[in-house]
């Protein structure tokens, strides 16, 4: 069973969901305040959990800001349906994928399936290890390293630079990218690669003459750049 | 700098021209007063002996000036170059000499007791008419871009408002002025800012109108992914039709609410007598009080007929009433008394309950559609308390809500008794 963690306000739709996904093999607790989604997110208990952005007093996004500076735990977004800056904010901030209200809690299974299956990949990796230059990747164990640390990526920019780092120096196109690293394949007006990939970005810094590790090849997809 | 407007070239050359003609009026008023007739007979005299004296020679001059018929005070003479008078009339002190060459080949000089400006007529006047007309040029164009360059301001600053920019501003780019324009200015800023104001509240109503609705499809949603899974859960179906009920009665209050927002006139009224309103909504509101171990209590007083439409006053005193019922505590009394002022023309209705209250800094603000209490999220949509202020304001009543000491919250509201259209059109 994987435990997931509903933070909603709406009681009775947390009750609904808690039934449905029961049925589809997780185990869901449902929490209806920012501060306890907070603490019980951070509590280790969950493999996953579903933040609506819209709560009452502490904010979905603010509770999604303070969950990612502590840990990495995949975090699926409910939000409202045309809100692009609630989405963008969500996906900069780490969060790992949305779901916008109101769609079928189908659709959500669907992506938290995708989003399990990154973070808990097949029995046997072909590959334990993934290295291109000074970047390491275990995918087993979901840990990446770079220039000799860390790297503190979520569990979606943690599959998209394994994507790139199995093909480094090629262009992988963004189609490529969704279907295997986000799980579903790209919808039209997509910009969750984008967000994601900024954000990675970030986190590797720039090369020496300045530009980024990960170029963005117009029309084709995206290069991890190898010295 | 903005190119000059068309406003600015008609202001400017209505004022040009209007000085200028008032200028060159006044220039020719001045001349005609200052015409003396003998002058231009003298020049004429002059300009002809002259002439004489340069083709028949100095006979024929004297023969014109012997003719001549001249003002005792004027004189002309002919004069040598050694100064002896040869023909014409003695000029001791000479106001004009003109030197002439006769047809003999004598250096004559023509003397006149009178100047004789040839200048005059010309130059004499053409310098302050060239200096009056540069100078009301100057004011008149002054004066127009005066006029027309707050006026292009103005126009600037209501396309911008026109394109959606509410920020605009023009009464500070007006400076120290105060005139007409500047008052204009400025009810065009307060415009711009009513503008803003009620777009961001048309914004803010349909965020929230949307976000009511995807609450209920939500959770509608989730249900038929329930029976989706399973079939037998029938209890999802009456969840399902709950939802329904609930979106209806959404639409149902918010097309009240909008039809209450158009003008006073434009509702249906007919005389209605609000004490028994009161009685039939506190019997109905008994019901509901009953299952929390509740009562309502009214203490009613003789009729008042009001000319209202029924159907609005209705769910006012509905909406604010079994309001009082949901938020006082269980086993307690919601009180609703009425009171008729000393001149009998309105009648003011107080409902009090025994519940937590509200934040002073609400006690407005609750008035406003989707306000609620933060810790209810289940019932109702907030838009009961809302309803009953635009209905109360369509009646010219008021409602306000305060706390009470000990504890819970009492709306007052306050009735006129308007008895025709006509009074309710004057009011």
């Amino acid at each position: 069973m994987i435990s997931v963690l509903l933070v909603d306000d709406d009681e009775d739709l947390t009750a609904m969901l808690r039934q449905y996904l029961a049925r589809e093999g997780f185990d869901a607790t449902a929490v209806h305040t920012g501060e306890e989604g907070e603490e019980q997110a951070l509590s280790g208990r969950y493999s996953i959990v579903v933040l609506d952005v819209m709560l009452p007093q502490l904010s979905g996004i603010e509770v999604l800001r303070r969950i990612r500076a502590v840990s990495q735990v995949p975090i699926v977004l409910l939000t409202a349906r045309g809100d692009n800056i609630d989405r963008i904010a969500g996906l900069e901030l780490g969060a790992d994928d949305y779901v916008p209200k109101p769609s079928s809690p189908g659709e959500l299974v669907a992506r938290l399936r995708a989003i399990m299956r990154r973070v808990q990949p097949a029995e046997s990796p072909t590959v334990d290890v993934i290295r291109s230059g000074e970047l390491v990747l275990w995918p087993a164990r979901r840990e990446a390293r770079w220039q000799g640390a860390e790297l503190g990526v979520t569990s979606t920019e943690f599959s998209l630079l394994e994507e790139l780092a199995r093909c480094a120096g090629q262009v992988v196109s963004k189609t490529d990218l969704s279907l295997n690293a986000l799980g579903c394949p790209l919808k039209r007006y997509d910009r969750r690669i984008d967000v994601h990939i900024s954000s990675i970005r970030q986190k590797l810094g720039p090369r020496s003459d300045g530009k980024a590790w990960i170029q963005s090849v117009r029309g084709l997809g995206y290069q991890l750049i190898v010295e | 700098m903005m190119k000059p407007s068309r406003l600015f070239w008609k202001l400017f050359l209505a004022f040009w021209l209007a000085t200028s003609l008032t200028f060159f009026a006044g220039v020719g008023v001045h001349e005609v007063e200052t015409f003396e007739p003998d002058d231009p007979h003298l020049k004429v005299i002059m300009a002809s002996e002259a002439a004489l004296l340069r083709q028949f020679g100095v006979e024929s001059g004297a023969e014109l000036l012997s003719t001549w018929r001249r003002p005792p005070d004027q004189a002309i003479g002919v004069y040598d170059n050694a100064g002896q008078l040869l023909a014409g009339a003695a000029v001791l002190s000479p106001a004009y000499e003109q030197t002439v060459i006769s047809k003999e080949g004598l250096i004559l000089s023509l003397r006149s007791t009178h100047p004789i400006s040839y200048e005059h007529s010309g130059l004499g006047l053409q310098v302050p008419l060239i200096i009056g007309t540069l100078m009301s040029a100057l004011f008149s164009g002054f004066l127009a871009y005066y006029l027309a360059w707050p006026l292009a301001s103005l126009r600037r600053a209501m396309g911008e408002v026109a394109q959606g920019r509410f920020d605009v501003r023009v009464k500070p780019m007006m400076g120290n002025r105060r005139d007409e324009i500047v008052d204009l200015a400025g009810d065009c800023d307060r415009m711009a800012n009513q503008l803003k104001l009620l777009v961001q509240a048309q914004q803010r109503l349909l965020h929230d109108i949307s976000h009511e609705l995807r609450s209920p499809l939500t959770r509608m949603r989730a249900a038929i992914g329930l029976l989706r899974q399973d079939s037998e859960r029938v209890a999802m179906l009456e969840r399902i039709e709950r939802e329904s009920e609930r979106m209806d009665a959404l639409i149902e209050a918010l097309l009240t609410l909008a039809r209450l927002q158009g003008r006073p006139e434009s509702i249906h009224r007919e005389p209605f007598d609000i004490s028994e309103l009161l009685a039939m909504i506190v019997e109905d509101a008994q019901f509901e009080a009953d299952i929390k171990g509740c009562s309502v209590e009214l203490q009613g007083g003789p009729p008042f007929v009001a000319c209202v439409n029924g159907e609005l006053m209705y769910r006012c005193f509905e909406n604010v009433i079994r309001n009082a019922v949901r938020y006082t505590r269980p086993e307690t009394t919601v009180q609703v008394s009425t009171r008729l002022s000393a001149d009998a023309q309105q009648l003011c209705v107080r409902i009090t309950d025994q519940g937590p209250g509200v934040d002073e800094s609400r006690l407005q603000s609750i008035f406003e559609p989707f306000e609620r209490g933060s810790d209810d999220t289940s019932v109702g949509f907030g838009l009961g308390l809302a309803i009953a202020y635009s209905a109360l304001e369509m009646h010219q009543g008021s409602i306000v809500a305060r706390n009470e000491q000990r504890g819970g919250l009492t709306v007052e509201i306050c009735l006129p008794r308007a008895r025709s259209l006509r009074e309710i059109t004057l009011a």
